[in-house]
């Protein structure tokens, strides 16, 4: 909601939530887990052809269950491994998943966990009005117009595979997608376009410093 | 002006790349786009600050949303808790109970487990199972020799001509013409290279055009190019980074042509400096080239006939072309997934047969279907093609709508 907020998403130490939740029930710790793997487990599901509601009542069921049985999880070796395969579980409704078949998934990726360097920035350069008018625009997106902003921005899905993940062409992807850019870029008018502007050089001299 | 070009940007991949920082080669390509773009750089600056929010914004509003919902799930929920405690006490004390029902419980388990399908042939294909392919070819020289490139010594192999032809130790074949006596340009012996069945190598050409060669795939080239033009001919799939090379006379760029055989429709690719992926596999319907960088025309010859652009097409960055009986077209290439056999992986998504396709080349077996394995099955998933077939073949029985059992060296797909 606020910048403060956000500054507080850290740097994935999420083995030390995963303990506090056993041992305190530290509700902060376990909102802190739920974050850090939403959106990987929504890319696992999603690349595997589920649909993103599935994907989101899986994980709930599953968070939910680790939250009621948190005192009985001490046994759990491994928390990612444990949160993966329960939840591929869960999307396959089948106990047989093997381990062997989360092999390549034994790393949480950083950039779906911790914002980028860029992102601090553009978020500390937007101005207090251009903010309001966006949390309004985002709070006024379609469902199914979110749903796509974030597989593409956010999960980096390609244009194919979100068409075939809401059974659409191409082309309306696309559309959809140029539609909310050029909606938000209309929608923080002007003015706030100006400073987003100014904002973005000073990043551009920012990415040359560090490359 | 700006709404077309925002249009045209948001449709490119790399330059999304660029924007959320994803891959360093993107990212030094469209400073340099910019570089070269002054004008253009205000718009593009600023379409790139707008996904970087909306990427942010979008994800964490989803997150507090659902998390929302889940602690309002919790918050009703105490009740149900407190019941299932319950009877699990109750349980506990009543001894006798708990093991009438475990006796009961062992014995449905037993005749349920008899009486069950297997689910997953994992275990069994586990116990004879196939190791993944390696880096195995033969070469064959211009007088019809034949070297093993996978049991022969590292080091110069033969000389060709003035050009040394020299196999390294990690799984690439050198040729280093010999500069001294550089006049010795025009000689048009022919060398190939062969990749059987579980088989891939890499080829350095004379000019520093580097090729990788997948399974069972061919690539004929001469040993040392003449001047004015590069010709190379491919069965199967290769990838290509082509050393830009100018003639020194005429100062032109000399092209590099591959001849790409595949049976139903062979191409000419025409290309100047640039990396692209072929697909030409006489048993693929359909043949693919993908380009990642530069640009190439392709043109389709009809027969053999020495008439080509019967049909052309010039691709840009993040393009392919589709070609096959009828068909002949441009679209949205999946780099990701036409490039993964480079990088060692499997990319799926397809349809079944077209993924067991690529697992019979690089196990070296024979898919067999019989009548009730699915007639249509897209397939999506990721694996390392170093892993033994096994668990290649786990991963797509994971779909729940196929069984794939290994037989000696033949796959047997049953619904």
């Amino acid at each position: 909601m606020n910048r403060s907020n956000k500054g507080k998403l850290r740097s994935g130490d999420l083995q030390s939530d995963w303990e506090s939740l056993l041992l305190n029930r530290d509700e902060l710790a376990f909102e802190a887990l739920y974050t850090g793997y939403f959106h990987y487990l929504s890319l696992i599901g999603t690349k595997r052809g589920f649909e993103a509601e599935q994907i989101d009542d899986n994980i709930n069921e599953l968070f939910l269950y680790i939250w009621e049985n948190s005192s009985r999880l001490h046994n759990v070796t491994n928390y990612h491994n444990y949160i993966i395969t329960s939840f591929l579980r869960k999307l396959y409704k089948n106990d047989q998943v093997q381990t062997e078949n989360i092999a390549d998934l034994v790393n949480l990726p950083d950039f779906l966990v911790v914002p980028s360097v860029e992102t601090e920035h553009v978020f500390r350069k937007t101005t207090q009005e251009s903010e309001n008018k966006l949390q309004k625009y985002i709070e006024a997106l379609p469902e199914r117009q979110s749903l796509m902003i974030y597989q593409k921005f956010y999960l980096g899905l390609s244009y194919s595979e979100i068409a075939e993940a809401n059974n659409l062409s191409i082309n309306t992807v696309y559309n959809t997608i140029y539609k909310a850019i050029f909606n938000l870029k209309a929608a923080i008018g002007d003015n706030g376009g100006l400073i987003l502007t100014i904002s973005a050089l000073l990043l551009l001299f920012f990415l040359f410093f560090f490359h | 002006m700006a709404d077309k070009l925002f249009e045209e940007l948001l449709k490119d991949e790399s330059f999304l790349n660029f924007c959320l920082n994803r891959s360093a080669d993107d990212v030094l390509f469209w400073q340099n786009w910019i570089l070269e773009h002054p004008d253009q750089q205000q718009s593009v600056n600023e379409l790139r600050t707008l996904v970087i929010r909306l990427r942010q914004d979008v994800a964490e509003a989803k997150v507090r949303k659902q998390f929302s919902r889940l602690k309002n799930t919790i918050d009703h929920r105490p009740a149900i808790r407190r019941r299932k405690r319950g009877i699990r006490i109750s349980i506990v004390r009543n001894i006798g109970l708990a093991a009438s029902l475990l006796i009961f419980a062992s014995v449905a388990a037993y005749f349920y487990m008899v009486h069950q399908r297997p689910k997953s042939n994992y275990l069994a294909n586990k116990a004879h199972d196939i190791a993944a392919g390696g880096e195995r070819a033969e070469l064959v020289l211009s007088n019809g020799r034949k070297i093993n490139l996978s049991t022969a010594k590292n080091g110069v192999l033969t000389t060709e001509g003035n050009v040394q032809v020299a196999k390294e130790a990690n799984g690439q074949l050198v040729y280093q013409p010999n500069t001294a006596n550089a006049g010795a340009w025009e000689t048009i012996n022919e060398n190939t290279i062969r990749t059987p069945a579980g088989g891939q190598y890499a080829v350095l050409l004379p000019d520093g055009s580097k090729v990788w060669l997948n399974a069972h795939s061919e690539l004929t080239y001469p040993v040392n190019f003449s001047k004015g033009k590069r010709s190379v001919r491919l069965r199967g799939e290769a990838y290509f980074e082509i050393a830009h090379v100018t003639d020194p006379q005429t100062h032109r760029r000399v092209p590099f042509i591959v001849d790409a055989i595949s049976g139903y429709s062979d191409q000419l690719i025409q290309v100047i400096g640039t990396h692209f992926n072929v697909n030409c596999y006489s048993d693929e319907p359909v043949s693919v080239t993908s380009l990642l960088e530069g640009k190439i025309s392709v043109s389709q010859r009809r027969d053999t006939g020495q008439s080509p652009n019967s049909h052309a097409a010039v691709l840009i960055p993040g393009q392919e072309l589709r070609s096959g009986k009828d068909l002949f077209q441009v679209g949205t290439a999946d780099v990701e997934s036409s490039i993964a056999w480079k990088n060692g992986d499997f990319v799926f998504r397809e349809d079944i047969r077209s993924a067991l396709r690529k697992v019979a080349r690089w196990y070296d077996v024979e898919i067999i279907y019989t009548a009730d394995a699915p007639k249509k099955l897209t397939i999506g998933g990721y694996i390392s093609k170093k892993d033994n077939i096994s668990d290649v073949l786990n991963l797509m029985e994971a779909t729940g709508k196929i069984h794939l059992k290994l037989e000696g060296r033949r796959v047997l797909v049953t619904e």
